[in-house]
C-alpha cells in the first residue's frame, strides 16, 4: 500500500466540510459562487497531491535552492505591484498567493541547508545561516503585508532546527530579538519572557558574554517595540490591539472576536443545523469564509462539530508523526516534522484566534478556510508526506 | 539519526500538541457549553428587534354603510443607530424626503450612537412613509400608526363619541364598545443583519395583531344630519339653551338618530366645552308632564274603567281635589275621554286616574318602563325616578297621572310611546345592530327584543288614533303635515333647577313626541327643547314644528325609502329637486365650484387635501341654497370602495395573489420564495385596485 488511507480520508473529509461551510457562509453575499471556486481548487489540490506523492523526496532535495529562488522572484514580482496590498500573483483567471507556496519552498530549502550541515548543526554559523535563508522571504511577506505567513516561517525554522538536533538554547538566542520584540507589545508578556529567558540561560550554563549580550538584546528590542508599533500597518496594529483588550468596544476593535464568540456560543452543544447559522447569514461574523470559518462551523454544528473537526486534525497529525517516525533520511525527517508543525501551528492559532486566545493574525485554517493557494499548498504537503510514506514501503 | 532521539523529539511534540488541544477544548467547553445562554442572548440582542404592530380600531358605520369613524394611517419613522454604517448616506436621503438641511438627521443618529432607537419623524403621512420605506435605508424603520378620524365631523358626535390620543374610547359608542373596537395590538419581531437589512421572522405570530371589530349601527347619518340641523335651527329660533332628539323605529327599537345641540367635533373634542358632549337624551332627567298622560289613559282603558267615548267633566279649568287645585290651560267643560288627551286636560286625566288604585297606576307606569333604564347599548344612561306607592305623598295621585312626581329621560319616554306605536309591545332600544370582525365573522347580530306586551293591541291602536287627533285638532296642531299623518303628544314641564333643588317657574322643557304615519308607524321621535326664551314655551308651539319639519324633510330626501313607507305614496315636494353631486376624493376648490353650479352651498370641515366624506350623501335631493358639508382628510380613500389589506406574511405567492385578487387588490412582486414583507402593512384600509407591494425571499432563518 503506497497510500496512507487514514491521512487521505481525513484531509478529504475536512476539505469537503470546508466547501459546505463556505457555501453556508457566502450564500447570501456577492461572493455566492466562492464555494464553486473552492471545489475547483480542491480538484486541483487533489491532482497536485497525487502528482507530488509520486515524486521521490530526493527530487525536492535537489531542487530546493531553485524553489527558493523562484519563490523569491514571485514575492518580489508581487511586491512590485501597485496598491497597498501585494498578496496576489494574477495569472489570467487564477490568483495565486506566493506567500502560501513559499511555506513549502521554505521547508525544502531549510531542509537542504540543515541536511548539508547536519553534523555541525549546533554551530553558530549553521544556525545563523538558516536564519539568513529565512529572512528575505520573511521580510517580503511581512511587507505584503501578511503577518500570519511571516510567523509561520518562524515556526518552520524553529521546528526544523529542533528536528535537526539543534540545542534549544541556541535557537532561543537566535530568535531572542524577535520574541523580545513581539512580547513587548504587552508589558507583562515581556516580563514573563524575560524571566524565562534568564532561567533558560542559567540552566544551560551560558557563558557570561553571551548571557550579557542576549539580555541586552532582549531589553533593547523590547523598548524599541513602540517605534516599530508606529510603523505597523493600521489594521495590523488594530488586530494586535484587539488581542490585548477584545471586549473594550463592542462596535469597534473587538467586534470580530465578540461576533465569533457569539457564533460559537449560540451554536451550543449540537449547533443550529446546516444553513441555520444566523450570526453567519446575517453578516455579523467577519471574514467568515476565511479566517473565521471555525466559528461558522461552531454555530451550525456546535461543540460536537468542533470536536469532530479537532479529531480529524488529530488524525492528520498522528499520521504525519507516524510517517516522520518511520522516515529514513534526515531530510525527510525534518521535512515531515516541519509539515506537521506548520499544520499544527496554523490549526492551533486559527482556532485559538476564533475563541479569543490568540491575536487575529490572518492565519487560515488548513483545508477548511476558503483560499485556493492554501488548499493546494496543504494538499501538496500531504502529497509530500505520502511520498515519504511510499519511500519507506519501497525500502 | 538515532532512533531514540527521534522518539524523544516525537514525545515532546505530542506533549506540546496535547497541551494545545486541551487548552482549545477547554475554551470551547467554556464557550459552547457553559456560556451558551450568554451568547445566545447576545445573538438575540443584536439580531432581533421588536417593532410595534398596532391593531387598527374597528370602523363604525351607519345603517347604510356610511362611515362614521375610521382610521387614518400614519407612520412613525425611527432609526437604529447601531446598524447604520453610512450615516451620511442615510442622512442625505432622509433630508431630501423631509426637506431638511443636510445633517439634520445625521445629528439625531449620531447622538443616539449607543442606543437601538432614535425617532426620526413622527406621524408622517403615508406617501412620505412609503418613500422612506422604498429607499430601503439600512437601520431605518417605518412603523404604521393609526389615528381616528370622524369623517362626518360634528354630525353624529353624540352617538359616536370619541377616543383619546391613545385611541381609547372616551364617550359614546367608542366608550361603550371600546373593547370590541380596539382589537389586539402586538409586537412584530424582525431579524436584522449587520448592515441594517431586515427580514421578518417566519414563525412570528405567537399572539398576532387582531384588528378591532367593525360596528354597524342602526343610525341613519342622513337623518342624523337633518335632525342636528333642525335642532340647531330650533335652538336659534327659540333662543333655547339646548335641544335634543331621538328617533327610532317602533317595531324594532332601532335608534335611527340620537342628536343633541350644541354638539362638538369628535376630531377635536377638546376645543369644545364639556357641556356640549352631554348625551342629553339619555342622561338628562326631567318630568314628563302631559306626555305621561297616555300611561294613565292606557291603564284606565285596559282595566276597563273607562272608554274613549265616555264623557268627563273638565269644568271651568280649575278643579279642587282633596288637597290640591288642578288647573287646565283653558275651561273645557264636558269632553270625551279621548279629548282629555287631545286637549291635554289635567283635570280630565286626574278624574280618570281616580278610577284607578295607586297600585294599578304604579303597575302601568312600571310596565311602560318608567323608573328603569332602557339598557340601551350606550354609556351613562340614567333611570329617572318612579317611587313605589308606599312612598307616595297625599297628592301623588293628583300629580302623577299628569306626569309630575316622576322623572324620566327622553329615551325612556320614547320607549313608552313605542308601546302605543307598536300595538302595545315594549321594545328594547339599541344602536349597534351588528359587530363584524376584520375577517368578516359576525361577532354579534342583534335581533329586535320584545321586552313585554304592556297593553292589549286594540288599546294601543285606539290611543294611537287619539294621538293622531292631538295633531289633527289638539295641542299638537303645529306638527300637522300635508304629506304624512302624524300622531303625537306635546309636553311642557318646568325645568328642575340644580341650584334651588326645585322646579323653576320660568324655565321649561318644551317637548313633542311624534309618531308617523298614524296608519302604520315606522318612525317615532321625541324633540326636547331646553329652556326656550323667545316667548313661546309650549311643546306644541316650540317642539312640534321641529318634529314635523324633520319628518317632512326626511321623507322628501328619501331617507325612509327603504322603510315600510314604500307602500305609502308620498307627494313629491317640488322644492327638493337638486341632486347632491358626489364630490368625494376631489380637492376642496373643485368640490365647492361643482356644488355652486348646482345651487348648493358647500361648507368645509376638517383639514386635508382631499374630501373624504360628504353630507348629505350623493343620492339625496336638496333645495336651492341648502348646505352640503364636505369633510377633508389626507387619505384619498373612499371607505365604501376600500378594502382591508390582508396579512400575507409567509404565504406562498400563489395563495397571496389569490387572496388579493379576491378582494380586488392589485399586486407587485419582487424576489422569489415566500412573502416576507408587504406594503401597505396588514389591516390597513386602502382603495380597491391598489398595488400591494410584495417582497419575497427564500431565506429561512
Amino acid at each position: 500500500m503506497k497510500f496512507d488511507i487514514v491521512l487521505f480520508l481525513s484531509v478529504l473529509i475536512l476539505s469537503v466540510i470546508g466547501i459546505l461551510l463556505i457555501y453556508s457562509a457566502v450564500v447570501d453575499t456577492p461572493l455566492r459562487t466562492l464555494y464553486l471556486r473552492q471545489s475547483a481548487f480542491l480538484l486541483l489540490a487533489f491532482g497536485s497531491m497525487f502528482l507530488i506523492s509520486r515524486i521521490p523526496l530526493r527530487v525536492h532535495d535537489g531542487l530546493a535552492y531553485i524553489y527558493y529562488i523562484v519563490i523569491l522572484l514571485m514575492l518580489i514580482i508581487v511586491m512590485l505591484q501597485r496598491g497597498n496590498v501585494h498578496r496576489w500573483l494574477v495569472l489570467g483567471p487564477i490568483r495565486l498567493q506566493p506567500s502560501e507556496f513559499s511555506k513549502l519552498a521554505m521547508i525544502f530549502v531549510l531542509g537542504r541547508w540543515l541536511r548539508d550541515h547536519i553534523r555541525a548543526i549546533n554551530s553558530f554559523k549553521v544556525i545563523l545561516g538558516s536564519f539568513l535563508i529565512m529572512l528575505p522571504p520573511f521580510v517580503l511577506v511581512i511587507m505584503e503585508p501578511d503577518l500570519g505567513s511571516g510567523i509561520v516561517f518562524l515556526v518552520i525554522l524553529f521546528i526544523m532546527l529542533l528536528a535537526g538536533g539543534a540545542r534549544f538554547v541556541l535557537i532561543l538566542l537566535l530568535l531572542n530579538p524577535l520574541i523580545a520584540t513581539i512580547s513587548a507589545f504587552n508589558k507583562i508578556a515581556w516580563v514573563i519572557y524575560f524571566i524565562l529567558l534568564i532561567a533558560t540561560l542559567i540552566k544551560y550554563k551560558t557563558r557570561f558574554a553571551m548571557f550579557f549580550a542576549t539580555v541586552t538584546i532582549a531589553i533593547i528590542m523590547g523598548s524599541a517595540t513602540p517605534y516599530v508599533w508606529a510603523k505597523l500597518h493600521p489594521y495590523q496594529r488594530q488586530r494586535i490591539k484587539v488581542f490585548f483588550n477584545p471586549t473594550h468596544d463592542p462596535f469597534g476593535a473587538g467586534y470580530q472576536l465578540i461576533q465569533s464568540k457569539i457564533a460559537l456560543g449560540a451554536g451550543g452543544l449540537t449547533g443550529k443545523g446546516f444553513m441555520k447559522g444566523t450570526q453567519t447569514r446575517l453578516q455579523f461574523l467577519p471574514a467568515k469564509h476565511s479566517d473565521f470559518i471555525f466559528a461558522v462551523l461552531g454555530e451550525q454544528f456546535g461543540f460536537i462539530g468542533s470536536i469532530i473537526i479537532i479529531f480529524l486534525y488529530w488524525l492528520i497529525i498522528w499520521r504525519g508523526l507516524t510517517i516522520a517516525k518511520n522516515s529514513r533520511t534526515p531530510f525527510s525527517w525534518m521535512v515531515s516534522l516541519a509539515i506537521v508543525g506548520m499544520l499544527t501551528f496554523q490549526v492551533f492559532i486559527n482556532i485559538a484566534m476564533t475563541v479569543g486566545f490568540a491575536p487575529i493574525t490572518g492565519i487560515p485554517l488548513p483545508f477548511l478556510s476558503s483560499g485556493g493557494s492554501s488548499l493546494v499548498v496543504f494538499w501538496s504537503a500531504v502529497g509530500i508526506l505520502m511520498s515519504i510514506y511510499s519511500q519507506r514501503i519501497e525500502q | 539519526m538515532i532512533a531514540s532521539k527521534k522518539s524523544d523529539q516525537l514525545v515532546g511534540i505530542i506533549i506540546v500538541w496535547a497541551i494545545l488541544v486541551i487548552v482549545l477544548i477547554s475554551k470551547l467547553v467554556a464557550i459552547q457549553i457553559f456560556s451558551v445562554d450568554l451568547y445566545k442572548n447576545l445573538a438575540k440582542v443584536q439580531q432581533l428587534r421588536k417593532k410595534p404592530a398596532p391593531a387598527p380600531r374597528g370602523n363604525i358605520f351607519d345603517r347604510n354603510g356610511i362611515p362614521l369613524a375610521i382610521n387614518n394611517l400614519f407612520y412613525d419613522i425611527h432609526a437604529d443607530p447601531t446598524c447604520i454604517i453610512d450615516t451620511n448616506y442615510v442622512d442625505s436621503i432622509l433630508c431630501r424626503i423631509f426637506r431638511k438641511p443636510i445633517g439634520f438627521y445625521g445629528d439625531k443618529i449620531n447622538t443616539g450612537q449607543k442606543k437601538y432607537f432614535v425617532y426620526i419623524e413622527r406621524t408622517v403621512p403615508p406617501e412620505l412613509g412609503l418613500e422612506v420605506k422604498e429607499s430601503q435605508l439600512p437601520g431605518i424603520f417605518v412603523i404604521p400608526k393609526f389615528s381616528r378620524i370622524y369623517p362626518q365631523g360634528k354630525v353624529g358626535s353624540s352617538v359616536i363619541g370619541f377616543v383619546d390620543t391613545d385611541g381609547k374610547g372616551l364617550e359614546g359608542l367608542e366608550l361603550y364598545y371600546d373593547e370590541k373596537l380596539s382589537g389586539k395590538s402586538s409586537e412584530r419581531i424582525i431579524v436584522i443583519d449587520a448592515i441594517g437589512r431586515t427580514y421578518p421572522l417566519p414563525e412570528n405570530a405567537k399572539e398576532p395583531t387582531v384588528p378591532g371589530n367593525d360596528l354597524y349601527t342602526t343610525i341613519d347619518i342622513r337623518l342624523q344630519e337633518l335632525v342636528e340641523r333642525e335642532l340647531e335651527r330650533a335652538v336659534e329660533k327659540n333662543k333655547a339653551d339646548a335641544a335634543t332628539a331621538i328617533f327610532l323605529d317602533p317595531l324594532t327599537g332601532k335608534i335611527l338618530s340620537k342628536a343633541s345641540f350644541p354638539n362638538y367635533d369628535p376630531n377635536k373634542p377638546n376645543e369644545y366645552p364639556e357641556d356640549h358632549r352631554r348625551n342629553r337624551a339619555i342622561t338628562d332627567v326631567f318630568e314628563p308632564g302631559s306626555m305621561f298622560k297616555i300611561v294613565t289613559m292606557s291603564a284606565a282603558l285596559t282595566e276597563n274603567k273607562i272608554e274613549l267615548g265616555d264623557t268627563i267633566d273638565a269644568g271651568l279649568g280649575i278643579c279642587q281635589f282633596d288637597s290640591r287645585e288642578v288647573e287646565d290651560v283653558k275651561p273645557m267643560g264636558l269632553i270625551t275621554a279621548a279629548e282629555v288627551l287631545i286637549y291635554s286636560s289635567n283635570i280630565g286625566i286626574v278624574k280618570i286616574a281616580q278610577k284607578l288604585t295607586k297600585k294599578t297606576l304604579y303597575k302601568y307606569a312600571k310596565r311602560f318602563g318608567f323608573g328603569t333604564i332602557t339598557n340601551i347599548d350606550f354609556p351613562g344612561e340614567m333611570d329617572g325616578v318612579l317611587r313605589p306607592p308606599e312612598k307616595w305623598s297625599a297628592t301623588t295621585m293628583l300629580t302623577l297621572p299628569m306626569g309630575y312626581e316622576i322623572s324620566s329621560t327622553a329615551l325612556q319616554l320614547l320607549r313608552a310611546y313605542g308601546v302605543i306605536a307598536n300595538h302595545g309591545k315594549l321594545m328594547q332600544p339599541f344602536i349597534v345592530e351588528e359587530i363584524v370582525s376584520f375577517d368578516n365573522q359576525v361577532v354579534l347580530r342583534r335581533e329586535p327584543i320584545l321586552v313585554r306586551q304592556v297593553i292589549p293591541d286594540f288599546v294601543a291602536d285606539s290611543i294611537l288614533l287619539v294621538l293622531g287627533e292631538v295633531v289633527n285638532r289638539g295641542t299638537g296642531r303645529a306638527a300637522k303635515s300635508p304629506f304624512i299623518k302624524i300622531a303625537g303628544k306635546t309636553g311642557t314641564t318646568h325645568k328642575f333647577s340644580e341650584d334651588n333643588r326645585r322646579y323653576d317657574k320660568n324655565k321649561y322643557y318644551s317637548s313633542f313626541l311624534g309618531i308617523a304615519p298614524v296608519e302604520d308607524p315606522y318612525i317615532i321621535g321625541i324633540v326636547v327643547v331646553d329652556n326656550p326664551k323667545a316667548g313661546r314655551h309650549y311643546g306644541g308651539s316650540v317642539a312640534a314644528p321641529v318634529f314635523r319639519s324633520i319628518i317632512e324633510k326626511a321623507i322628501s330626501a328619501g331617507i325612509f325609502a327603504s322603510s315600510r313607507s314604500q307602500k305609502l305614496t308620498i307627494k313629491s315636494n317640488n322644492e327638493y329637486e337638486i341632486h347632491v353631486p358626489d364630490v368625494k376624493n376631489m380637492n376642496p376648490n373643485q368640490a365647492l365650484s361643482i356644488l355652486n353650479e348646482r345651487g348648493l352651498i358647500g361648507r368645509l370641515s376638517g383639514v386635508g387635501e382631499f374630501i373624504v366624506a360628504q353630507l348629505p350623501s350623493p343620492r339625496i335631493k336638496l333645495r336651492n341654497n341648502d348646505t352640503v358639508t364636505i369633510y377633508l382628510g389626507n387619505n384619498m380613500i373612499n371607505i365604501l370602495d376600500s378594502v382591508l389589506v390582508p396579512n400575507l406574511t409567509n404565504l406562498s405567492v400563489r395563495t397571496a395573489i389569490k387572496k388579493l385578487t379576491e378582494i380586488g387588490l392589485d399586486f407587485e412582486l419582487s424576489g422569489y420564495g415566500k412573502i416576507r414583507e408587504q406594503f401597505p402593512e396588514p389591516y390597513v384600509q386602502v382603495p380597491k385596485n391598489l398595488k400591494v407591494k410584495l417582497k419575497c425571499q427564500d431565506k429561512e432563518l
